[in-house]
């Protein structure tokens, strides 16, 4: 079944090296995938501010052309439009996917081999991904099968995990607030004892990396994922 | 200034404080209790999701239930459909009395009580020692379960010193001998005792009441009337239920122990000639108060998740926003998510929204750990979108909302060339 990539507004227009590491995953790995010509927001943030009114619309929008382009597979990287598809979507027969599990699958399938990297890494659980969904496991899978990777937990993981601050409009409104929160996070992964620091949500790594200011590296998995294919 | 910039300083503020370093501590007191013993407390948090979801599901019948089982052993019910009505209620029971001992309750807070008994120059002496302390010291209190533990012990004797009548030293030990004899003075002097409830068991009419300090154990026997207020939500069918509801909700507070008790109405004997006698070492009087206030409207909006919250205070140890902004993410009503969502039915939309109704980041930590596994974040996007419809959506969500229809995003830049 052909594979839709939802690229998805955090990763066009501020963080554009998440697109083009999932474009790039993809192609390595031979799994043909198409992209939408029109792609307009999927109405996360409207939903997440309470203008449903407009939120509705662009979701209206949005399923008429998934419908029209007989979307069946629609693969996102940033899980605010995952949960937003999932959640206030009707898209009957269409399967929707995260980043993350598609490449545990392809991970599972032995398709996709990760190389060395010497570090001491943390995971920073997404909102949307790991509490709304449960999508714990899969990013840490596909971290511990990085050869030489060690994976250090935070004390604030999984379904206690602190928000990066970013979400539910708190970015745009508050932004100093929404700030000492991802300050907070970054100190959370530095206690872990943690080099680097890694996430699978545009809008966390966003936020976190502009927190840590150089004071660890901060990642998305699909660019580390991207840095370290094999083959 | 407008509401929104209004909000944006009040949380400026709540972080510049300093105070957030003393909510951390507190925060990480539940979470791993609940780390270290996950399984029992996870069972019990299913049983006690269950017990509220039936309670709420027969609301109706059980505080028909509760009033008849109250008053047939002994108890004056009085049903208050609106918070005012309670007041006046309460009020009226005061009489002529100048003093009443009180305990910790969110629902007297919601009726913004104490102000309207010293308006009417009645001094009401807090008993819990924290709630105490900041009365005295004239200070916002931190955290509902919590209130001064962002205090120093020089600020706590400075603030007790007067009230005991000599300097104290800032030391703990005398600081809670000193409290202690002076609260029981207070205590005795006082003919009237006010509490919350924390649980109603309706088949047997009984008042379920958790406390720490043995504060309410004291103010509900000594003096001859115990007013107890309960919202409506509080209502369980059995006393089984009600201590179930109870432990849970200890489970989940920071200090854990030691006294659960429940009133069947006033204390009697009848050893004196077979003659029944009411005030014999309890109070002679208890009248409970069951509150609607807003908690039927929750239901008619689809909400009544929020009446399963028990106030355990545990959203609060994992709330990222509260634990930057510290009390500028609450109103007077309450702290934290659940404190929101009770400012929006309590003091209106405005005030929920200066209360930071737009400052929850939806993360669901709160969901998480809660005993009744309350969705905060649904409930606050359900009250955004009420808020938007009256107008009150914010200037930077507005812009984004006006980029996503002009651009098709939420930055209103043009699609750059893939």
């Amino acid at each position: 079944m052909e594979l839709w990539f939802f690229r998805g507004c955090m990763s066009t227009f501020r963080e554009r090296g998440i697109a083009e590491a999932t474009v790039e995953i993809l192609r390595k790995v031979s799994l043909p995938f198409r992209l939408f010509d029109r792609e307009t927001c999927c109405g996360s943030v409207l939903f997440r501010t309470g203008q449903v009114e407009e939120a509705e619309e662009v979701r209206r929008r949005n399923e008429e052309e998934f419908s029209r382009l007989g979307v069946r597979r629609l693969l996102t990287a940033c899980p605010g439009c995952y949960s937003t598809f999932r959640r206030e979507y009707s898209l009957p027969g269409v399967e929707v996917l995260h980043l993350t599990q598609l490449l545990r699958g392809l991970l599972v399938e032995g398709r996709l081999r990760l190389g060395r990297r010497e570090v001491k890494a943390t995971y920073h659980d997404s909102c949307h991904l790991g509490r709304e969904w449960g999508l714990y496991e899969e990013p840490r899978e596909i971290l511990k099968s990085v050869p030489g990777l060690e994976l250090l937990e935070m004390s604030l993981s999984r379904e206690f995990s602190r928000c990066c601050g970013a979400g539910g409009g708190v970015r745009s409104a508050f932004r100093e607030l929404s700030s000492a929160v991802s300050r907070s996070r970054v100190g959370d992964a530095l206690e872990a004892g943690a080099q680097l620091l890694v996430t699978s949500c545009p809008f966390c790594y966003h936020h976190l990396r502009e927190a840590a200011e150089g004071r660890m590296e901060v990642k998305d998995l699909s660019m580390l994922v991207r840095e370290l294919m094999e083959g | 200034m407008g509401l929104y910039e209004e909000t944006g300083e009040r949380l400026r503020r709540g972080m510049e404080g300093g105070r957030a370093e003393t909510l951390k501590v507190i925060a990480s007191v539940v979470l791993s209790r609940l780390r270290a013993d996950g399984g029992r407390l996870r069972k019990m948090m299913e049983r006690y999701r269950r017990i509220k979801e039936g309670a709420v599901g027969r609301l109706e019948e059980l505080v028909g239930l509760a009033k008849d089982s109250l008053r047939a052993v002994g108890c004056e019910v009085f049903e208050a459909r609106r918070g005012g009505e309670a007041v006046d209620y309460l009020l009226k029971q005061m009489g002529d009395e100048r003093v009443v001992v009180k305990s910790k309750s969110n629902t007297l807070k919601e009726l913004d009580l104490v102000e309207r008994l010293e308006e009417r120059g009645v001094e009401v002496v807090e008993t819990d020692l924290g709630d105490r302390i900041i009365q005295l010291a004239g200070e916002e209190p931190l955290h509902p379960v919590g209130p001064a533990v962002h205090l120093t012990l020089e600020e706590v004797a400075r603030a007790l010193s007067r009230e005991v009548g000599r300097e104290l030293p800032p030391d703990v030990e005398e600081i809670i001998k000193a409290s202690r004899l002076r609260l029981r003075e207070r205590i005795l002097e006082a003919k009237v005792g006010l509490t919350g409830a924390n649980a109603i068991a309706a088949e047997e009419g009984a008042v379920g009441l958790v406390e720490n300090e043995g504060n309410i154990s004291l103010i509900t026997r000594l003096p001859e009337k115990h007013l107890a207020v309960a919202g409506i939500e509080k209502i369980v069918p059995t006393l089984e239920d009600a201590a179930t509801v109870m432990k849970t909700c200890e489970a989940f507070l920071t200090v854990t122990g030691a006294y659960h008790s429940f009133i069947r109405g006033p204390s009697r004997t009848a050893d004196v000639m077979g003659i029944e006698q009411f005030g014999m070492h309890g109070a002679k009087e208890v009248h409970v108060v069951l509150l609607d206030g807003w908690r039927r409207e929750a239901v008619r909006m689809g909400l009544e998740e929020v009446l399963y919250c028990c106030n355990c205070g545990a959203c609060l140890s994992v709330c990222p926003v509260l634990l930057e902004a510290a009390q500028a993410f609450s109103s007077r009503v309450g702290a934290g998510p659940v404190g929101v969502v009770r400012t929006w039915f309590v003091l209106g939309p405005e005030e929920a929204v200066r209360a930071g109704l737009f400052a929850c980041t939806g993360c669901g930590a709160c969901r998480e750990i809660c005993p009744g596994s309350i969705d905060f974040p649904s409930i606050i996007e359900r009250l955004r979108a009420e808020a938007c419809e009256r107008g009150l959506v914010l200037p930077p969500h507005i812009s984004v909302a006006e980029n996503i229809r002009k651009t098709g995003n939420p930055f209103g830049e043009r699609r750059p060339q893939p």
